[in-house]
């Protein structure tokens, strides 16, 4: 064995990182928390622009791009969307986001491992992959980080969702001593099915890990509707993912006053991010498409 | 006791490598190195002019082998693309296909770890968290900081504050088996007095140094200040410049340095670090290296 027991490497380093994580101060949101007179606030998923990354846009540019483009208060990040994220880049994003005005929500956070995998050496280098976002949000003020439940197919779901549930209490015991929250998104496989993703919910029971529903995201014989209904208590934000808009601004794919009302009707006041992945409207369209929608209930 | 802990990690290390063998070529390494007195690494810095022209971070330990047939790869941070699990994998998978053992990341920019307010070391501490967790997937055996700092303060002061930090830092590496090592690299950190105050007031196993045969502050003897050093290092950047047609460096007495390295029983790996603004970048890899080999055996 070249490194030491892995397991006290994961169960302590919580413990050592407390000090200086809480002394580094948390200015952490509170998610869902009152957006002053409107019912809700409104943020940017960076996925709206995906297409355009790097030809129009770098990560740096989207608090400029969320207030000056859209005026959109919030920003929520992809992780892979990020440059090195060295201490001087992180110093710098957090200055334009504080010069624009916006908060940075939370990082949404892809291709760190599996944290469902069949080997428990993967899971747990997993759990080490997503610590240093949760270090990153933390430094910029995020209230939290989207992980994902994993891809793997080998096993039973409920196996699965048990060796998922397994990971992320092991990932909370670093975010709690930080504050963070982790939030599972219904993103693929058993996540998009709302009873396994509430017992995996359940199976961790912390305060701080809770759900990130995507009003996209589902296979077809699961009702939309009812399905953010069941995630709705679990919510720490929430993804308006949309589709395609027609030019009267209308959304075929699904009924977007519908799904917000949903929202809104679970008592969530947090952050509704703007996540856009139509074809049809170029990306800032479909974004202006979807806030015209929102801010029709934000009063 | 210091020593101790540095033979405990070399025979680590060379455990790890014969884990490797079982894949291929890394059983060579593992037998070589038996024979020779140390190993031989590039340090990534030695191509920085044609960083992302020539190369990009994902493809030296190709280079490391098929151009200078080196057996161990010195990161720095700054050439790494974003750090994500998928692109470690690949990354960890080329250097087991070249047979190169990847030895330690330089950590650049990553905060101020002798800064005069508290909050800024604890988030430096925080920020070298993440190369950490990097260099334990890698299997690399270190990470290398930083120590010198523009923060108000003697030089008393500023080692005292770095001490704190590296100290604070070395209990989250000793998790992950991971040593945590301060260069010669401006500041008061190229002064050996200071650096070797350091490493006592850190006065933690996981500690050590990096000595680099240049970067002494000017009126610093190099070779007394590699003797007072070497007790505590666990790496060595073997800087060089210029070499002459017969292989002989000009700006320093790098066969003294080298003597000066083995004489203090270290069997590590010596990386390469060239820096010649004159020759060609490869050229002066490969003259080190051949200056280098010769005390191999």
């Amino acid at each position: 064995m070249k490194k030491p027991n892995r397991r006290d490497f994961l169960a302590s380093a919580g413990l050592v990182s407390a000090a200086a994580l809480t002394a580094a101060a948390a200015q952490g949101q509170t998610p869902g928390a009152p957006a002053g007179n409107k019912k809700f606030k409104i943020s940017l998923a960076a996925w709206s622009l995906h297409r355009s990354w790097r030809s129009t846009w770098f990560n740096l540019d989207l608090p400029m791009i969320a207030r000056q483009r859209f005026g959109i208060d919030g920003v929520e990040f992809v992780n892979s969307f990020f440059d090195l994220p060295r201490s001087d880049y992180l110093k710098e994003l957090k200055k334009r986001a504080e010069d624009y005005g916006v908060t940075l929500v939370l990082i949404m956070v892809d291709g760190e491992g599996d944290m469902s995998h069949e080997d428990k050496r993967e899971r747990e280098q997993a759990v080490v992959n997503h610590r240093k976002w949760i270090d990153i949000a933390h430094f910029l003020g995020c209230h939290g980080i989207r992980a994902n439940a994993g891809y793997t197919t080998v096993g039973t779901v409920d196996e699965r969702v048990q060796r998922c549930a397994d990971s992320f209490s092991k990932l909370m015991e670093y975010a709690d001593t930080a504050g963070m929250n982790v939030m599972i998104e219904n993103h693929g496989g058993y996540s998009s099915i709302p009873e396994k993703l509430l017992t995996v919910m359940k199976k961790v029971n912390n305060p701080h890990f809770g759900t990130l529903p995507d009003w996209g995201n589902f296979p077809p014989e699961v009702d939309r509707y009812e399905a953010i209904r069941q995630m709705m208590p679990y919510a720490k934000a929430v993804s308006a993912k949309c589709y395609d808009f027609k030019p009267d601004g209308s959304h075929p794919a699904f009924d977007i006053e519908r799904m917000l009302k949903v929202v809104l009707d679970a008592g969530y006041h947090g952050f509704i991010g703007i996540e856009y992945e139509g074809e049809a409207n170029s990306e800032p369209e479909g974004v202006m498409y979807c806030k015209r929608i929102l801010e029709k209930y934000q009063m | 006791m210091l020593i101790v802990t540095r033979r405990n990690f070399f025979r680590n290390a060379l455990a790890a490598g014969g884990a490797l063998a079982a894949l291929g070529p890394a059983l060579a390494v593992a037998q070589q190195a038996k024979e020779k007195k140390f190993k031989i690494s590039l340090a990534a810095w030695s191509l920085q002019p044609w960083f992302n022209k020539e190369w990009k971070n994902i493809d030296l330990p190709r280079i490391v082998r098929e151009d200078f047939d080196l057996d161990g790869l010195e990161f720095v941070n700054s050439f790494f693309e974003l750090p994500r699990y998928d692109y470690l994998n690949d990354l960890k998978k080329r250097a087991s296909d070249y047979g190169v053992q990847l030895v330690l990341i330089m950590c650049d920019d990553e905060g101020d770890m002798s800064h005069n307010e508290k909050r800024e070391r604890e988030l430096a501490v925080l920020m070298h968290h993440k190369w950490v967790d990097i260099a334990y997937f890698l299997d690399c055996h270190a990470i290398r900081g930083n120590a010198r700092t523009n923060t108000p303060g003697t030089d008393e002061e500023r080692v005292k504050r770095c001490a704190e930090s590296y100290h604070s830092l070395c209990e989250y590496a000793d998790q992950a088996g991971i040593s945590v090592i301060v260069e010669n690299h401006g500041g008061f950190s190229s002064i050996p007095e200071y650096l070797v105050s350091l490493v006592k007031q850190v006065n933690h196993p996981r500690f050590g140094l990096l000595p680099d045969y240049g970067n002494f502050a000017q009126d610093v003897d190099r070779y007394k200040a590699l003797e007072m050093v070497m007790p505590y290092a666990r790496g060595v950047s073997v800087k060089c410049t210029d070499f002459d047609e017969n292989g002989r460096h000009a700006a320093w007495d790098l066969d003294r340095l080298i003597k000066i390295t083995l004489d203090s029983g270290y069997h590590g790996f010596m990386g390469i670090e060239a820096g010649s603004r004159n020759m060609r970048h490869r050229d002066n890899v490969r003259a080190c290296r051949d200056l280098l080999r010769k005390y191999q055996t």
